[in-house]
């Protein structure tokens, strides 16, 4: 009697833990579709300036135009610094290829590679919705954030967990540390300075990185602008990788 | 009154300390808004050192009756200039070259060139059409590209250079879809040879017509290509590139080449042509490993290169020559500027290269190695690389081959035995 008693309530117990970790998991989950949205609109433009920052403080900038459309299409290319212009990415779900203008072809590249040198690799700057990738499997509060935990859907990502501290007020991230499948902290991302960059985009404006494999080296990357945007399917292809740069209004 | 200045002095260090170690992250975005020109120069300069290999039978062929010498130098410089006006739908664009190249001859040689000149129109985002000179390239080896048939061959020692273009119409179609098929284009091109336009393109004036599909299905990229002389099937192929894992790609290109030419000296010295279909493939990988060390590997069969005995028969020809019969030397050096003009003059090749960016966090450093195999004869060419792109625009780059091989090998009777590169681009 005593026996059954014991496994009826652990029974339950599962049952509880089961059901309200499905409930964290649904609150976590719609919480991270909102980030997502803060983060940008469903189809967009926007001109960053990312910064390399050397232990010596010496600094190497370069300008991006990107252009995003739904949870599975981005394009990026540089406008800056001149060696560099209309050099190309594009980010088709998992898909990733880089163009430069010298080669002339399109060749398929790796998100976990980067193209520009230095922490920021190629997921990094081709960030499509975290909700696409990521399910959140922990919400806990912490101080006056809230930390989910998000486990990555596939293998197929750059890192297969994230620990994100949300600004509740604006539920946009503040820091997000990225671990390897091993539970090894690779990459820090810090997100700063709120701004509204009109069309009811109030979001951190400058994204700070680093990592404990490359100690002193930082980067940052700079939203200048952001704005909505109506774009053809037909732009995220390779024949258009050539001429990203013209689609500047 | 001490302590006012006291509080002065504070307020102004810190201050001064807010000044030297605030973060300014403000970029004037205005600069980047788009302009209806645009344009791009490179000063590209490069020494050459080679080192002779006096006992190869082009060194001898190249340097007979000349004081023999125990290595070489040359310098090269190049200028080029690409830019582009955009009116409306319609974009202009030019990319010219000027190169003056100090040569082993002691001679100063002087190209320029047109690169592209073509303006382009956007009919639509599905519609595009190109008429002018323009540089493609198609494929997917790294290497080789034998479905690269609007375009020249790559430079083996500089796969990533610009390559001149043809002149021609295209038109691309493209078309985005939702499914297992995510995309697709058409790309039909007619390449006009006549006279002196585009005659290094094909031997004979016509027309070629030359048509490309391509297909993104199922996170594959796949083409599919046809070239017509006038009315007559010349070629056709296939391409194809996965990545099987995020970090692992695969690759391979497929031509099937109708009434392929080979000429080719036989075992008594003597011309003899064969003319037969002919099959190209080549099958690749490229892995980026943990370690952020990037192999690439590839293998490469190319029906339209000698075997060993043709190539062994080429050279004992250069010897006999040399050594009994001077009056097949004019013959030989006909020869060898019309069919040694290929990358790769044999038929089997393997080729391998690893490349690590920034090592010991050296940032924007890349050494890599190779090794180009040719399978036919076992001789080869292998290297070392090391770019750098440090200072904004500017790069440096230094390379170094050496070639290996016996006798009567492709690798083992270049001139050279070994070449150091210098060179530095700067953009402007």
């Amino acid at each position: 009697m005593f026996s059954k008693s014991i496994i009826l309530l652990l029974s339950l117990m599962i049952i509880v833990s089961l059901l309200s970790s499905e409930e964290v998991s649904e609150a976590g989950n719609k919480l991270l579709k909102e980030i997502d949205r803060n983060l940008s609109p469903e189809a967009f433009e926007s001109l960053r300036k990312i910064i390399n920052v050397e232990p010596n403080g010496t600094t190497k900038d370069f300008v991006l135009y990107a252009l995003k459309k739904g949870n599975d299409k981005m394009v990026t290319t540089f406008l800056s610094p001149k060696s560099e212009v209309g050099r190309s990415t594009l980010r088709l779900d998992e898909n990733m290829w880089l163009y430069i203008p010298n080669v002339g072809k399109p060749m398929r590249i790796t998100s976990l590679q980067s193209v520009i040198g230095g922490i920021f690799n190629n997921s990094d700057i081709m960030q499509l919705d975290y909700i696409a990738e990521y399910d959140v499997i922990e919400m806990v509060d912490d101080n006056s954030n809230k930390l989910l935990t998000l486990k990555a859907k596939t293998h197929n990502v750059a890192y297969d967990k994230l620990k994100m501290w949300v600004n509740t007020k604006h539920k946009t991230p503040e820091k997000i540390e990225c671990y390897t499948a091993s539970g090894m902290l690779i990459k820090t991302l810090r997100f700063k300075e709120i701004k509204d960059f009109g069309y009811g985009i109030i979001r951190p404006s400058v994204l700070e990185t680093d990592s404990p494999l490359h100690k002193g080296y930082k980067a940052v990357m700079i939203y200048a602008e952001m704005k909505p945007r109506k774009i053809d399917d037909e732009v995220f292809t390779l024949n258009y990788m050539s001429k990203v740069k013209d689609l500047r209004n | 009154m001490r302590k006012i200045l006291s509080n002065i002095s504070v307020s102004v260090i810190l201050f001064l300390a807010g000044l030297l170690f605030a973060e300014d992250y403000s970029f004037d975005f205005e600069e980047y808004q788009k302009k209806p020109y645009e344009y791009v120069g490179t000063i590209q300069v490069q020494s050459d050192f080679s080192k002779f290999n006096h006992s190869s039978e082009l060194y001898k062929l190249s340097f007979l009756n000349k004081e023999k010498k125990k290595c070489s130098d040359s310098y090269l410089a190049f200028l080029q200039l690409k830019g582009s006006y955009e009116i409306s739908e319609f974009k202009l664009y030019a990319d010219i070259k000027d190169q003056l190249a100090y040569t082993i001859n002691d001679e100063f040689d002087n190209t320029f060139s047109i690169y592209e000149a073509f303006i382009n129109a956007d009919i639509s985002t599905n519609i595009d059409l190109l008429v002018g000179k323009k540089s493609i390239k198609w494929g997917k080896g790294y290497i080789w590209n034998p479905v690269s048939f609007v375009g020249r061959q790559k430079d083996i020692n500089d796969v990533d250079a610009g390559l001149e273009g043809f002149w021609m119409v295209k038109l691309d179609y493209v078309k985005s879809l939702s499914g297992a098929l995510q995309n697709y284009t058409i790309t039909p091109v007619i390449i006009p040879v006549k006279g002196e336009i585009n005659e290094d393109f094909a031997g004979e004036d016509g027309f070629n017509f030359i048509l490309n599909n391509y297909l993104l299905m199922s996170d594959t990229d796949i083409d599919f290509y046809l070239f017509y002389h006038d009315s007559d099937l010349r070629k056709l192929g296939a391409d194809f590139a996965r990545n099987i894992f995020p970090n692992w790609e695969i690759h391979a290109e497929y031509v099937f080449e109708k009434k392929l030419t080979t000429i080719s000296w036989d075992s008594n010295s003597s011309l003899e042509s064969d003319t037969t279909d002919g099959h190209h493939y080549l099958f690749g990988t490229r892995i980026l490993f943990e370690t952020n060390t990037t192999l690439i590997a590839e293998y490469f069969h190319n029906d339209a290169g000698f075997d060993k005995d043709q190539m062994s028969n080429f050279f004992e020809t250069i010897e006999y020559a040399i050594s009994q019969d001077p009056s097949l030397m004019a013959g030989i050096k006909q020869y060898q500027g019309e069919n040694f003009n290929s990358q790769f003059l044999m038929r089997d090749y393997l080729y391998i290269k690893l490349s690590h960016p920034e090592p010991f966090d050296i940032l924007y450093f890349t050494p890599s190695i190779f090794v180009l195999y040719n399978l036919n004869d076992k001789s080869s060419m292998a290297g070392g690389e090391f770019s750098y792109s440090r200072f904004e625009n500017l790069s440096l780059k230094m390379k170094y081959n050496l070639l290996l091989g016996v006798d009567n090998t492709e690798f083992g009777e270049k001139t050279n035995s070994g070449k150091l590169s210098l060179q530095m681009g700067y953009t402007f």
